[in-house]
C-alpha cells in the first residue's frame, strides 16, 4: 500500500463517500423515473433533447482555463479546435478529428512558438 | 467470437477517451504521488470514486486532512449534473440484466458523451457494447492514474496538450449533432447558457449554473423544440422522435463503413 499521509481508516471513509455520492447521483434518474409504465413527459423531453445542450456545455467548459486575454490569447486552442472541426466535417470520423487536432494542439504547445522564436 | 467482435468495436469508440485519460489520468496519479502517495491509493481512488474533477480535488485533501461534511458537500455539488444524464440512457441500458449497476457507475461526461451519442455497429452485442464502453474508459482511467503515480517522476514523455483529446472528443460529437438532430436550438442553449456561467460565475460554480440555466431554457423553448423534434404532443409522437434520435447521432467509424460501400 505504501506510505499515506492520512490515516488508512479515514482515507477509506473519504473515498467511500465520494464514490458513494458519485454513484447515487449517476443512479439517481434510473431509480426515480427508469421503471415499467411511462415517465413522466417531461422527463421524456429533457432526455430527448439533453446530449447536444450537454455537449455544447462541455466543449465550452473545456475553455474554461484558456485567457483570451494574454498572449497568445486562446489562438492554440482556437486553431486545434478549427482543425477538429474541418476534420470532423469531411471524414466524420471522431479518430481521425481527435487524433489530428490533439496531435496539432500537441505540437502547438510544445513546439509552435519556439520555431517563431528561434 | 461476438463477444470480442463487441469489445473491439468498443475499443475503437472509445480510443478518443484514452488518449484524453492517458493525459489527465496520468496527471492525477503525478499529482497524488507527489503528495505521498503509491500506486495503489491512485488506484484504489480511480476504481472506486471514478470521477475526475472530484479526485483532482481530493489530492488536497489527502494531503492536508478534511472534515466528512466537506468531502459530502463538495461532492455533491461536483456530481449534480450527472442527475440528470441517465434520463437520456433509460432504452439503451435497459435489458443489461447485472452489468446495468455498474454501466451508471461508469457514467462519466466522457462515457456519456460517447453512450448518448452512438449507436452499437451491426453485427455486436449492442448491451454488451455500452457495458465495455464504460467499463473501458473506466480501466484506462485507473491504468493511467497509477501509471502517473508509480512512475510521474520517472518518465521523460512530454504529454503537455494531450489532454486536449477531451475537448477534441467533445467538439467532434458537437459537430455531429449540429448536422444531425432535428433541432439546432438544444446545442445552441447549451452553448450560450455555459458561456454566460463561465464569464460571470467562479470555476467551481460554471456546471452547476449552466445545468440550470439550461433545464430553463429547454423548458422555456419546450413547444418550440418539441415541434421541431417532431414530437407533437401525443405518445406516438414521442415514439417517432426516438427513431429520429437513434438514426440521427450514429457512430461515426460505422456510418463511414456503410457511407463507402
Amino acid at each position: 500500500m505504501g506510505t499515506t499521509v492520512l490515516p488508512v481508516g479515514q482515507l477509506i471513509l473519504i473515498i467511500a463517500v465520494m464514490g458513494g455520492i458519485t454513484f447515487l447521483s449517476r443512479a439517481f434518474p434510473f431509480a426515480l423515473f427508469d421503471r415499467k409504465g411511462n415517465p413522466p413527459r417531461a422527463v421524456l423531453y429533457i432526455g430527448k433533447v439533453l446530449p447536444p445542450a450537454v455537449i455544447a456545455m462541455l466543449v465550452v467548459y473545456s475553455f474554461k482555463d484558456v485567457d483570451f486575454t494574454k498572449a497568445p490569447f486562446g489562438v492554440n486552442e482556437i486553431a486545434a479546435g478549427l482543425l477538429v472541426v474541418m476534420l470532423h466535417g469531411k471524414f466524420k470520423n471522431s479518430l481521425v478529428s481527435v487524433f489530428g487536432g490533439t496531435a496539432f494542439y500537441m505540437f502547438l504547445v510544445q513546439e509552435g512558438w519556439k520555431i517563431f522564436l528561434g | 467470437m461476438l463477444f470480442s467482435k463487441t469489445l473491439k468495436a468498443a475499443f475503437f469508440a472509445t480510443m478518443p477517451v484514452l488518449m484524453g485519460y492517458a493525459a489527465i489520468g496520468f496527471a492525477f496519479g503525478v499529482l497524488i504521488g507527489a503528495g505521498g502517495y503509491s500506486g495503489f491509493w491512485a488506484g484504489i481512488m480511480s476504481l472506486c470514486i471514478y470521477g475526475g474533477a472530484l479526485q483532482y480535488l481530493a489530492v488536497d485533501w489527502f494531503i492536508h486532512g478534511v472534515t466528512i461534511a466537506q468531502v459530502i458537500t463538495v461532492s455533491i455539488i461536483i456530481n449534480i449534473r450527472h442527475i440528470l444524464y441517465g434520463l437520456t440512457l433509460f432504452d439503451k441500458l435497459r435489458g443489461l440484466g447485472p452489468l446495468k449497476p455498474y454501466t451508471i457507475f461508469s457514467l462519466t461526461d466522457e462515457t456519456y458523451a460517447l453512450l448518448s451519442s452512438t449507436q452499437a455497429p451491426v453485427g455486436v452485442n449492442e448491451k454488451l457494447y455500452y457495458f465495455f464502453i464504460g467499463a473501458l474508459n473506466h480501466s484506462y482511467w485507473i491504468i493511467f492514474s497509477m501509471i502517473g503515480a508509480f512512475f510521474g517522476s520517472v518518465i521523460t514523455f512530454d504529454v503537455t496538450g494531450m489532454e486536449f483529446a477531451m475537448t477534441a472528443l467533445f467538439i467532434a460529437i458537437a459537430v455531429e449533432q449540429w448536422q444531425n438532430f432535428p433541432t439546432k436550438k438544444p446545442a445552441l442553449i447549451g452553448f450560450a447558457c455555459t458561456l454566460i456561467a463561465t464569464v460571470f460565475f467562479a470555476p467551481e460554480q460554471i456546471l452547476i449554473v449552466s445545468m440550470i440555466l439550461i433545464l430553463i431554457s429547454l423548458f422555456s423553448c419546450r413547444s418550440m423544440i418539441e415541434e421541431e423534434m417532431g414530437m407533437g404532443s401525443s405518445l406516438a409522437a414521442a415514439t417517432s422522435a426516438d427513431v429520429f434520435m437513434d438514426e440521427g447521432l450514429l457512430d461515426s467509424a460505422a456510418e463511414n463503413e456503410t457511407g463507402k460501400e
